[in-house]
């Protein structure tokens, strides 16, 4: 260390320096005004190092280094009498006394402003042992970022990214050292920096050392010299906009992260050796009948996890939601955890408990295969695979699908199986899964269980989540093609069994017309002949986004009438591309049974 | 070909970068399922932050096209070339647009091939029409950004801070002139879709299309006539240091203003509990109502819907009002606290047991708002106990429990009427200023008080008098001004009735039910306050606490406190307590050392019994030396 040197640098930064202490002053007397009304003793401390501290160690490095080198003044120090490495070390220890002394200064006046309360000189002496670390680390990186020069700001922003991005990759920074040093730890002032904190320090210190050492003594110090000179703005901009493009990258690339299972407090829950199914009980729903739901749903996973080879699944959760129409169940979009959480009336007087069961082995299969169960080609089987399952050894169950299945007159066909978009559009959920589910009971009658079993297990294998899914991925008819049957001949089976539905088809019409109203608008009816007078229906609209093919239920707009004719009360405008479908209930096949599903191109 | 060349050459970062982008695109593709990529998901996703970036990238690339080889001192070989300066701009225009534009191309490209693998037979159209329509999107974005950056580009140093400045001014001009919107590039960027077509501003096409050409004449100018001198600002380190202090707050500043707060897309919020679509609204009418309610909730609604014009034809007879325009129902919900609302001609409210009897009681309202009408005062308006009377009158009639439940809650609710007379402080005059009373009493009561007061009506004045009473509401010559008793009055004499003679009944009636339920009534706990004072370690934390006392089952004990005694009753809040448990007042909630407050029981019907107000000064309260246990912390 050199003093001649020492007070070199003071009389140069010494106004700056004073300028900066008196900004974390500031900074910090409103930090601590803040804090008091938030309780904990050094709290105000974690963002005064975090905020405060990193500030001063970037100006004291843009003072001591960056100007040096930028400004070529280091050649007029090397025409002194002093070595490098002294010059290097003496601007190196003033920066780190400068922030030891600002980490004191702040856990003095912290003390102070809370002298009202007794504080333990051990606490403080914790604040300040972390608070001076990390500001070690903050210098040791920033002495190296200002001899790295011109791409100083490609390793700040390098340093930024990964706490950004921390938490994209899987991982929390914030939760790992040095950044723990100024965490929660501090703000209580429960514990000395642990072994950890104390290693990843020393180890930032001494490469942020070594590596300005490196570059400042290495060939005469010619690396900082080169990287000193100004960046020219293409290098700027280059550097700025590599880094937006990787942010949004990374943003773009989220690794698939193992999620904690959902989990609820109070709820009746049933273990199964697939899955956990768990019913929250409600005002409504009490605790026995959630009790006996969950076994009712439990009793349906049993043998479906060997049956299929299928790995232990998070849970099956289900939110009773009393006002929603007994026929409806919604999927919860879950961000932090992992599990099917399905939301439906279950209090509901005619709640249809195997439409439930089938929902959970549906999402529990599309889940399994990374919704590769849900491309058209297969979906027609993952449908009436979950029915299937489910009214295995229920005759009543069945006969009811045999009448869903008769409901409508078009055959069973391949091509009705092939493009299951199509035909989930024009029939609804309950028929077009009501036929799915008699194509596989035929061919659980004509070849075996085991058979639809094999199927099935070939069916829903877990692709790799890349491209390799798509690759090697043989279809549903290589699968059955393999097993010696073909789309032909199981839907001819399942036709004939359909012929035993006594179900009488719709007998009315609907129609849908287009008035054109002023300018470019235009009213929508929908008549429906057919029905009793005062009989209820209703008509759906959903306005198309370009490309868009099979839509959620949910998703489209309801207008519910008593009379033969309806005026939708939404102006829809030529260019517009709609979906209007009617519906009406049918006490006998307990279900909606749709009527007219149209895409229409307003014009 | 050359000059192609070499500017490719010149741009060769950006091509890199271009290239990169591209490779990470092909990377994420190969890491993802390929047929699981139909273009109705990718085209919407991400094009924020690629519009961003396309934006960003080419305003950094046109940043030197004018001024680069001044800069970098080739200008002057380009000049021994046999070359318009005009031709190696317009080149250069040309390859740097291409260049930016080449990773937005490899990207739809990517995207339409996906498409090809994964869509479904409802969506196999590739609609190219529209592909190509926001490509071209992209390209006049991406032209007036680099134009931008050309003619900003001028400024040398103060480029970006030109760019951080013109950001911020935008938006700030787009918060006060919403039409500004038209300069933003996003909006371009982001376009929504009808059917088979974007929909784009034509006006913000003209405002991109003329910011590129004013940027590449600017441009072009500043190129073909760079030599007279580089205008270089003084390269002293303060000016330096301003300089970048300064384009780093403007960026900043823009960057603040731009950037959505709080986050997120709605719906996608990260959140412990699973989010579920949310129901679409869905409608029915029938003679007298428009319903709109959620879709997924519809059995209710509808069986709501099937009743309702029995209802409405129920309420029209009570009131002998004609029927009027449909009445617009919102089944969605309530305000707070409420199952219902009325507003002129509509309602809000909630589905639930007792649909029926809030769809009449709203309906009341609705239908004596028509009848009351008065273009000059609202009187009814001011006649809130009347108001909320009528409807709850009309409502018990539809009140769904057998006799003796129906007998049951009327006797709750007359309980507390009782007890306030017993305690002489019923006042149907004190009722008519709906302020004062609401200041002294539960306001809840009003509404038993109002429907007893209407029962009254009805039983000496016949059936037909509630709408008789309403009618005079309407009165044209009612004069300017008339507010409380004096209205009510006026209103009454004016509908033939003599309000005395009424509330004469009124009292008779519900004198003879206190006579009946006296033992009760002498029975009711009167609870007392006393403040109490907390020190810990810091000024005296106040709370006022009820001593000691026997509450009957199903009651609670409730403090309602207020600043001052002239406080607004938007300062008024109650709080549920226990005895002797302390409710701590916040110290910015004590005005002059003194707390008002008011203890009161609330009875198994939610109708609260007040004490009188009391003021207590804070010095007189009791010191406590420990901080009690288990108490709740006003805030």
């Amino acid at each position: 260390m050199s003093l001649a040197l020492l007070r070199k640098e003071l009389r140069e930064h010494g106004l700056v320096l004073g300028a900066v202490l008196l900004l974390d002053a500031l900074g910090l007397a409103s930090i601590l005004n803040d804090a008091a009304r938030h309780g904990g003793r050094f709290t105000g401390l974690q963002r005064f190092f975090a905020i405060f501290g990193t500030l001063t160690a970037v100006v004291l490095g843009n003072r001591l280094v960056v100007r040096e080198y930028t400004g070529r003044t280091q050649l007029f120090l090397e025409a002194l009498p002093l070595s490098r490495a002294r010059v290097l070390l003496t601007k190196w220890l003033l920066g780190a006394f400068a922030l030891l002394g600002v980490a004191a200064s702040a856990v003095a006046l912290n003390l102070w402003w809370q002298s009202s309360e007794r504080i333990e000189a051990i606490d403080a002496a914790r604040a300040f042992s972390r608070g001076a670390l990390f500001l070690l680390c903050v210098w040791a990186f920033c002495f190296l970022a200002g001899l790295l020069g011109r791409v100083r700001l490609a390793a700040w922003l390098l340093v930024g990214s990964f706490y950004g991005a921390s938490n994209t990759m899987g991982f929390d920074a914030t939760r790992l050292p040095p950044a723990t040093l100024v965490g929660e730890a501090l703000g209580l002032s429960r514990a000395w920096p642990s072994g950890a904190e104390l290693a990843t320090t020393l180890a930032v210190v001494a490469v942020g050392l070594l590596g300005a050492a490196a570059l400042a003594l290495l060939k005469e110090g010619a690396l900082a010299q080169a990287l000193g000179q100004k960046a020219s703005s293409r290098e700027f901009v280059f550097i700025l906009t590599s880094f937006v493009g990787l942010g949004v990258l990374a943003d773009q690339l989220k690794a698939e992260r193992k999620q904690p299972p959902f989990a609820l407090q109070g709820a009746a829950t049933v273990d199964t050796p697939l899955v956990p199914v768990a019913v929250m009980p409600t005002g409504d729903f009490p605790e026995e009948e959630a009790q006996a739901l969950a076994e009712r749903l439990a009793a349906r996973f049993e043998g479906l996890g060997e049956a299929l080879e299928l790995p232990r699944q998070s849970g099956a959760w289900v939110l009773p939601q009393s006002g929603l129409d007994r026929e409806v169940t919604l999927r919860g979009a879950l961000s932090d955890s992992d599990g099917i959480v399905l939301q439906a009336n279950v209090a509901a007087p005619s709640f249809e408990v195997p439409m439930l069961q089938a929902e959970f082995v549906h999402a529990l299969l599309a889940e399994h295969t990374r919704n590769r169960a849900l491309r058209e080609d297969r979906h027609w089987f993952l449908d009436g695979f979950s029915h299937w399952w489910v009214a295995r050894g229920d005759p009543d169950r069945l006969a009811l699908q045999v009448q869903r299945a008769a409901a409508t007159p078009e055959p069973i066909t391949a091509a009705q199986l092939t493009r299951w978009e199509e035909t989930e559009d024009a029939l609804g959920d309950a028929l077009s899964s009501a036929r799915a589910h008699l194509v596989l009971e035929a061919l659980a009658r004509s070849r075996g269980e085991a058979a639809v079993l094999a199927l099935a297990r070939s069916a829903f294998q877990r692709p790799q989540g890349d491209a390799r899914a798509w690759l090697f991925d043989r279809g549903l008819e290589g699968l059955l093609a393999r097993e010696g049957l073909n789309l032909v001949g199981l839907a001819a089976d399942a036709e004939a069994l359909r012929q035993h539905g006594a179900a009488e088809p719709f007998a009315g019409t609907a129609t849908l017309s287009q008035r054109a109203l002023g300018g470019r608008q235009v009213e929508l009816s929908v008549s429906l002949e057919g029905l009793p007078p005062g009989a209820p229906w209703r008509a759906f609209l959903l306005q198309l986004q370009p490309w868009e093919g099979a839509v959620l239920p949910e998703r489209r707009q309801r207008f519910d009438a008593f009379t033969p004719q309806l005026v939708l009360p939404v102006p829809v405008s030529s260019g517009d591309r709609v979906l209007v479908q009617v519906e009406l209930d049918d006490e006998a096949l307990g279900c909606a049974r749709r009527v007219f599903s149209q895409r229409v191109d307003i014009l | 070909m050359s000059l192609w060349r070499k500017e490719l050459r010149g741009l060769r970062p950006f091509v890199a970068l271009a290239i990169a982008f591209s490779a990470f695109e092909l990377l994420e593709l190969c890491f993802s399922q390929v047929d699981q990529k139909p273009l109705v998901v990718t085209f919407w996703k991400g094009r924020d932050a690629a519009g961003i970036f396309l934006a960003l990238l080419a305003f950094a690339v046109g940043t030197g096209l004018a001024t680069r080889e001044r800069d970098e001192g080739t200008l002057a070989f380009l000049d021994g070339l046999p070359l318009a300066r005009s031709r190696v701009f317009f080149t250069k225009v040309l390859v740097a647009l291409a260049v930016v534009l080449l990773y937005p191309a490899f990207a739809l490209l990517l995207s339409v091939l996906t498409h090809r693998l994964s869509a479904g037979t409802l969506e196999q159209a590739l609609l190219p029409g529209l592909l190509l329509e926001s490509f071209a999107l992209q390209a006049l974005v991406a032209f007036a950004a680099m134009m931008l950056g050309a003619s900003l580009g001028l400024l040398r140093s103060l480029t970006w801070m030109a760019l951080g400045v013109l950001l911020t001014g935008l938006k700030l001009l787009i918060d006060a002139v919403p039409r500004a919107a038209l300069l933003d590039p996003m909006a371009l960027l982001e376009p929504s879709a009808r059917g088979t077509t974007l929909e784009v501003d034509p006006e913000g096409l003209l405002a991109h299309a003329l910011v590129g050409l004013v940027g590449l004449a600017v441009a072009w100018r500043g190129f073909t006539h760079e030599g007279a001198g580089r205008p270089a600002l003084p390269s002293r380190p303060v000016v330096g240091a301003l300089l970048a202090t300064f384009t780093v707050a403007s960026l900043l500043a823009a960057m603040a203003l731009w950037v959505p707060r709080g986050g997120g897309t709605p719906g996608s919020d990260a959140t412990d509990g699973p989010a579920f679509t949310p129901s679409p609204p869905a409608q029915v009418q029938t003679a007298h109502y428009s319903f709109s309610y959620p879709a997924l909730s519809a059995r209710e609604a509808l069986a709501l819907a099937a009743q309702a014009d029995a209802v409405f034809l129920e309420v029209q007879a009570l009131l002998g009002a004609p029927p009027g325009e449909p009445v617009l129902v919102d089944l969605s919900g309530s305000m707070a606290n409420t199952l219902g609302t009325a507003f002129p001609g509509r309602i809000r409210m909630k589905l639930g047991d007792d649909a029926r009897l809030v769809l009449a009681h709203e309906t009341a309202h609705v239908i004596a708002h028509r009848l009351a009408q008065a273009e000059a005062q609202p009187f009814w308006d001011r006649a809130g106990v009347l108001n909320e009377g009528l409807a709850h009158w009309v409502g018990r009639r539809f009140e769904l429990a057998d006799d003796d439940e129906r007998a049951a809650k009327r006797d709750d609710e007359l309980l507390v009427l009782a007890a306030l007379q017993a305690r002489r402080e019923l006042s149907v005059r004190k009722a008519a200023d709906e302020e004062a009373f609401a200041r002294e009493l539960d306001d809840n009561l009003k509404y038993p008080l109002g429907a007893e007061l209407i029962a009254s009506l009805v039983e000496l004045e016949g059936a037909d008098a509630p709408g008789k009473l309403v009618r005079a509401f309407a009165t044209p010559t009612l004069p300017l001004g008339l507010e409380g008793a004096q209205l009510w009055q006026t209103v009454f004499q004016v509908a033939g009735f003599d309000l005395a003679r009424v509330e004469d009944h009124l009292f008779a009636r519900v004198a003879a039910f206190a006579r009946e339920q006296q033992e009760l009534i002498s029975s009711l706990p009167r609870p007392r306050v006393t403040l109490v004072v907390a020190d810990l370690g810091r000024p005296g934390t106040v709370g006022a606490r009820v001593q000691p006392l026997e509450l009957p089952e199903g009651y609670e004990l409730v403090l309602r406190f207020r600043p001052a005694p002239d406080s607004p009753l938007d300062l008024y809040d109650t709080r549920t307590t226990a005895p002797e448990l302390p409710v701590w007042r916040a110290a910015s909630r004590i005005q002059g050392r003194q707390v008002c407050v008011q203890p009161g029981i609330r009875t198994p019907a939610s109708q609260v019994l007040f004490e009188r107000w009391a003021c207590l000064p804070v010095r007189d309260a009791e010191h406590l030396d420990v901080y009690p246990e288990g108490l709740e912390e006003d805030e």
